[in-house]
């Protein structure tokens, strides 16, 4: 075939092809950073729960589209994941990470990725980013020059779960516990169930009947807790019904700024937990 | 007017058609083919005779997309006239440049696509676009299909010179392994 030709067939791709190529305007940012600062701005102020009855949510830019109205995200194995919440990058392939493929995410095309037999649920992405991870002190992801950088994508089951393992059983955060989605955590009249007995959050003293089961122990961001006393939040005191397994307390403080209030006020009080069937549980 | 008000002034035989069309698509055409051939002169004769095509071709036709049925009359329009210049070795616009870039994907003897249905070709080159970024699918059509400049789809796309034509080499190299694997030798 000659040149000529071949340039003849490609006047006759299809025309949403050429239609997109008339429209196409670089405008946004790279997707996973427009998330990434969506996740850390949410991280903080979900964190530090200020003022949220008067703030908006981290800012985005108005050129969400289709697929880039989504976090970026993988498959492998049949197995979906999602960049960290936590936007986790370094500049060093994490131990016990080995190439297993390229694909394309967050649209970056052939991104190699690295896979870990004994940490399923993570999977490195070499990509190009536009920061090293931190946050200024506002929770907006401090900008850098364009570079490669490994970033960690979290299985989608598990990402922005906030779990605790007590005496080798799981639970999930009511407020993290999903019932209607693509893949339930719970069923939803387990949830209404639970949410009908002890709500999200319950404010004030340890409610009559539970008792004090020790302090849990952090074991990092986007981890699955396991042991006797685990969370993948941070360490709490975490306390427990011996009449009712199916729900543990774990202690926390809030803060709201409402106009009636004229500034911020603490609370104290606890998370509810209910047990779930955790898909990374060890099989034994 | 949208581009179905358009159409039915085609349609109606309303000569009002040929005005909209050229205030509404009328830099858009001439910009194709003058990317091709270089030349305002020869590109304002490509663009009336789209105008002329248009007409003859309305009815039957009743496009979709109306800025994109225009486009490819005046794309092949501009390439016969770029071949009649050639043959009379007058110069031509980015087309030189672009040909031989697909050089790259071709053996450029004539023999070969004899074997190859042109309408499989395309679907499959179709398909190969379907797995591009949105981005790198627009700059490979920005240059292939309306035969921009690098400079033009640096700008576009705000990229610089050189990875632009990284990125088309990148681009024209995948798309020759696509094609070879699903067993077109061009």
């Amino acid at each position: 075939m000659t040149n000529e030709r071949l340039y003849e067939v490609l006047g006759d791709i299809h025309e949403k092809h050429v239609k997109e190529a008339e429209e196409y305007r670089k405008t946004k940012r790279p997707v996973w950073l427009k998330w990434g600062a969506v996740a850390a701005c949410l991280c903080l102020v979900v964190g530090l729960a200020i003022r949220m009855a008067v703030h908006q949510p981290a800012e985005t830019p108005n050129d969400t589209v289709h697929d880039e109205a989504r976090p970026p995200s993988l498959t492998v194995n049949g197995v979906n994941y999602c960049i960290s919440p936590h936007i986790a990058v370094s500049n060093e392939l994490p131990d016990g990470f080995m190439y297993a493929g390229e694909a394309s995410v967050g649209g970056f095309d052939d991104c190699p990725y690295y896979t870990n037999p004994d940490m399923p649920e993570w999977v490195y992405v070499y990509q190009q980013v536009w920061t090293d991870g931190t946050v200024d002190e506002t929770g907006t992801l401090n900008r850098t020059e364009p570079h490669h950088a490994y970033v960690r994508y979290v299985d989608v089951r598990l990402r922005g779960k906030k779990l605790v393992c007590c005496n080798h059983e799981y639970y999930i955060s009511m407020w993290s516990a999903q019932y209607d989605d693509d893949r339930p955590d719970v069923t939803k009249e387990y949830y209404d169930e639970m949410d009908a007995l002890y709500g999200k959050r319950i404010e004030g003293e340890v409610p009559d009947g539970f008792e004090f089961a020790g302090t849990a122990v952090f074991t990092g961001t986007d981890t699955i807790p396991t042991g006797e006393l685990a969370s993948n939040q941070k360490d709490a005191a975490v306390y427990y019904d011996p009449d009712d397994p199916a729900v543990i307390l774990v202690e926390t403080s809030w803060f709201t700024a409402t106009a009636e209030e004229n500034g911020q006020t603490r609370h104290d009080g606890f998370d509810v937990y209910i047990r779930y069937d955790c898909p990374f549980q060890p099989k034994s | 007017m949208d581009d179905a008000e358009i159409v039915q002034l085609y349609w109606d035989r309303n000569e009002q058609a040929i005005l909209a069309t050229a205030d509404q698509y009328g830099n858009y055409c001439t910009s194709i083919a003058k990317n091709i051939l270089g030349s305002c002169e020869d590109a304002e004769e490509c663009v009336n005779d789209t105008y002329m095509n248009a007409w003859n071709s309305m009815p039957p036709h009743r496009p979709n997309i109306l800025s994109t049925f225009l486009g490819k009359i005046v794309r092949n329009l501009s390439l016969n006239r770029y071949k009649h210049n050639t043959a009379k070795k007058r110069g031509g616009g980015e087309l030189p440049a672009v040909l031989n870039e697909l050089s790259d994907l071709v053996s450029g003897k004539d023999d070969v696509e004899q074997e190859i249905t042109r309408k499989e070709l395309v679907n499959t080159i179709d398909a190969f676009l379907d797995t591009l970024s949105p981005e790198k699918r627009s700059i490979f059509i920005r240059r292939y299909w309306y035969t921009d400049s690098i400079l033009e789809i640096a700008k576009r796309h705000g990229m610089s010179d050189g990875a632009v034509s990284a990125t088309l080499s990148r681009i024209r190299l995948k798309l020759h392994n696509y094609l070879l694997e699903r067993g077109f030798e061009l």
